[in-house]
């Protein structure tokens, strides 16, 4: 396949020309997924590459990965390979490098605004096991941006983590020294 | 619904099922149960949730605020955010600020209330106080020094063409006179020519014993981090009656200064600079005008070189670390600065940029922006702050905070961090 970035037909899930990946997740689900998505898996792309596999359409079973999060990761990869491109076809052009740095923000915004915290957390364990490097910077941003300015309960109750402090223990971290701006809680 | 498949054979965490796509309905339920019995084992397995580099991940890009709460969600959470590890990696992400002092008496001269600072603050943690604590010495001993000595410690950030003051808190009664990583060096007003080390975020401080006695105006010192130890290290650069210039070095932690053989006679005429560290160094602009040279000091070897600039240094040009890397910023003409730039001592200057747009006669560098790349100025007729976005190659008036500057003299570059001169966690300033 002609790895020509700018004439790379992403958006199509079956075209004659475009080679793609059978992909089985642990719940029955199936998908056909292009070549060049398929290989942003890092566990993927390792699979075939270094180990020298010829590619040869066989099916692929991903023991840890759900349908709903493989269809967001799915979603999420073409649409930066997309955005990868057109970048690449704006280049040295400001005001068209700034319109798809744009494009992609809002496209990146909607995409976290519609995940609950529960579907982002599954998001990155999927994401962490299929090794899409680009993909999971954008899942810790967005985890990150969420729990920043969280109180501590808040935060325990996103992450499902009980606390294991002792009350005394609890005492001694706060006779420490307090730091430097201590931010207002909001819940 | 039964079918003839190979055996399926696991490859690390994958397997290739081969066979035709009606795999047998039951072997299919089977595998789910399976595997979502060892996820359940994994989920109570896993205390946080996530993978514990994924929780590091996050974790660093919270703001220090956020941090200091997050250190009371689990123990898992506290050992992670005080590890060095984290917190060179925290350091590393993290935006250069400047660091200042505002005296109350010069305040309290102007008859309009000053809404962003109340005469006296509460839960203001004074740095004398505390390192006399830290010294497990009797409070009662402390001498009564007149209030309006005293100072807040506060930092300035830049961001976007505006800028912000922030509060640490912190009062002394002395001088910043170096930064490194986050920590700074403090005048310790209560013991004659005492230095405190302290870091303003995390307030754990430590004073340091005392070294060679020197009036200000012939003395001038720096904090840098020695990439070979990981030590940090106070250098003090001073002149003596008879011209000589001397240097000794401190290993914050330690007790002893040790003598460095100082620059040659008449190297060094002018201390009015603060030194820049930058390529594994620690640089002085010499002379208050007419600098042909920098003269530096190898913070590992602890020797002295002199490193010719490509021209003159005049009084508003001047030196400041950008990228790691160590930048001349010059006047070249009334309407171009140029910038050069020194990878490593011995190599040679390569010019990097020139400014064209938006130079003012009287703006010299003062620092750059460690994240962001911005080069930023002052100029000397009013104090004001200038930023240069290479990107974009616009020079912005930094508007401040109540559209005045805060009245001090003296900033210096800074990035809150959570750094501590000793590897070793733990409270360093109870006694042991």
């Amino acid at each position: 396949m002609a790895d020509d970035g700018v004439n790379t037909k992403v958006e199509a899930v079956s075209k004659a020309t475009t080679e793609t990946i059978e992909l089985r997740t642990e719940d029955g689900g199936v998908f056909d997924v292009d070549k060049p998505v398929a290989m942003e898996f890092l566990i993927l792309k390792s699979f075939y590459e270094d180990e020298g596999r010829v590619f040869d359409k066989t099916s692929i079973r991903l023991p840890n990965v759900k349908q709903l999060e493989l269809s967001k990761v799915i979603e999420y990869c073409t649409r930066a390979l997309e955005f990868g491109a057109k970048s690449a076809a704006a280049a040295g052009d400001k005001d068209a490098e700034r319109m798809v740095r744009q494009e992609r923000e809002g496209f990146e915004a909607e995409f976290v605004d519609e995940l609950s915290n529960e579907m982002l957390k599954e998001l990155i364990l999927a994401v962490n096991f299929l090794d899409i490097k680009e993909m999971l910077d954008f899942l810790i941003r967005s985890v990150a941006n969420r729990i920043r300015n969280r109180s501590v309960a808040y935060v325990r109750q996103f992450f499902d983590i009980e606390n294991d402090f002792t009350p005394q223990e609890e005492d001694q971290i706060h006779q420490e020294n307090a730091w430097a701006f201590e931010g207002v809680d909001a819940d | 619904m039964s079918t003839c498949h190979k055996e399926v054979k696991e490859e690390g965490m994958m397997a290739k099922a081969i066979g035709n796509k009606n795999a047998s309905f039951l072997r299919l339920v089977e595998e789910r149960a399976l595997s979502m019995e060892e996820k359940k084992k994994q989920q109570e397995a896993l205390v946080p949730y996530l993978p514990k580099d994924c929780i590091s991940n996050i974790l660093v890009r919270l703001p220090i605020d956020s941090l200091q709460r997050s250190r009371f969600v689990c123990k898992a959470w506290y050992t992670i955010i005080n590890s060095p590890i984290f917190i060179h990696a925290h350091l590393r992400r993290s935006e250069s600020v400047l660091i200042f002092l505002s005296s109350i008496k010069r305040e309290s001269l102007y008859s309009s209330p000053m809404a962003w600072i109340p005469p006296e603050k509460p839960n203001t943690i004074s740095v004398e106080v505390k390192s006399l604590q830290s010294e497990c010495a009797p409070v009662f001993g402390l001498p009564n020094l007149s209030p309006t000595l005293k100072s807040y410690i506060r930092c300035l950030e830049i961001n976007d063409g505006k800028s912000k003051i922030g509060e640490y808190n912190i009062s002394c009664l002395g001088n910043i006179r170096a930064t490194c990583n986050g920590l700074i060096l403090l005048d310790n007003k209560l013991k004659k020519g005492g230095l405190i080390v302290v870091n303003p975020v995390t307030r754990k401080l430590i004073a340091l014993p005392l070294g060679t006695l020197f009036p200000a105006h012939v003395e001038s010192y720096g904090m840098a981090l020695s990439s070979a130890t990981g030590e940090y290290k106070v250098i003090h650069l001073f002149k003596d009656e008879l011209g000589f210039i001397g240097c000794e070095t401190l290993i914050v932690g330690t007790r002893l200064w040790s003598w460095v053989n100082g620059p040659s006679f008449g190297l060094v005429s002018w201390f009015g600079c603060e030194p820049v560290s930058a390529i594994g160094a620690m640089h002085w602009v010499p002379h208050i005008d007419h600098s042909d040279y920098v003269v530096c000091m190898d913070v590992d070897e602890e020797k002295f070189h002199t490193t010719p600039l490509p021209k003159s240094c005049r009084t508003h040009d001047g030196i400041v670390e950008m990228g790691g890397f160590l930048s001349f910023v010059t006047h070249e003409e009334v309407n171009q600065i140029d910038i050069w730039i020194l990878k490593g001592l011995g190599e040679a200057w390569t010019k990097q940029h020139s400014i064209t747009m938006g130079c003012i006669m009287d703006m010299f560098p003062f620092f750059s922006l460690k994240m962001k790349g911005d080069m930023i100025f002052k100029r000397e007729e009013d104090g004001s702050f200038y930023a240069y976005d290479f990107q974009l190659q616009v020079m912005t008036r930094i508007e401040m905070e109540n559209g005045r500057f805060p009245l001090s003299c003296s900033f210096l570059p800074h990035v809150n961090s959570l750094v501590s001169w000793s590897s070793r966690e733990g409270s360093q300033d109870l006694c042991n």
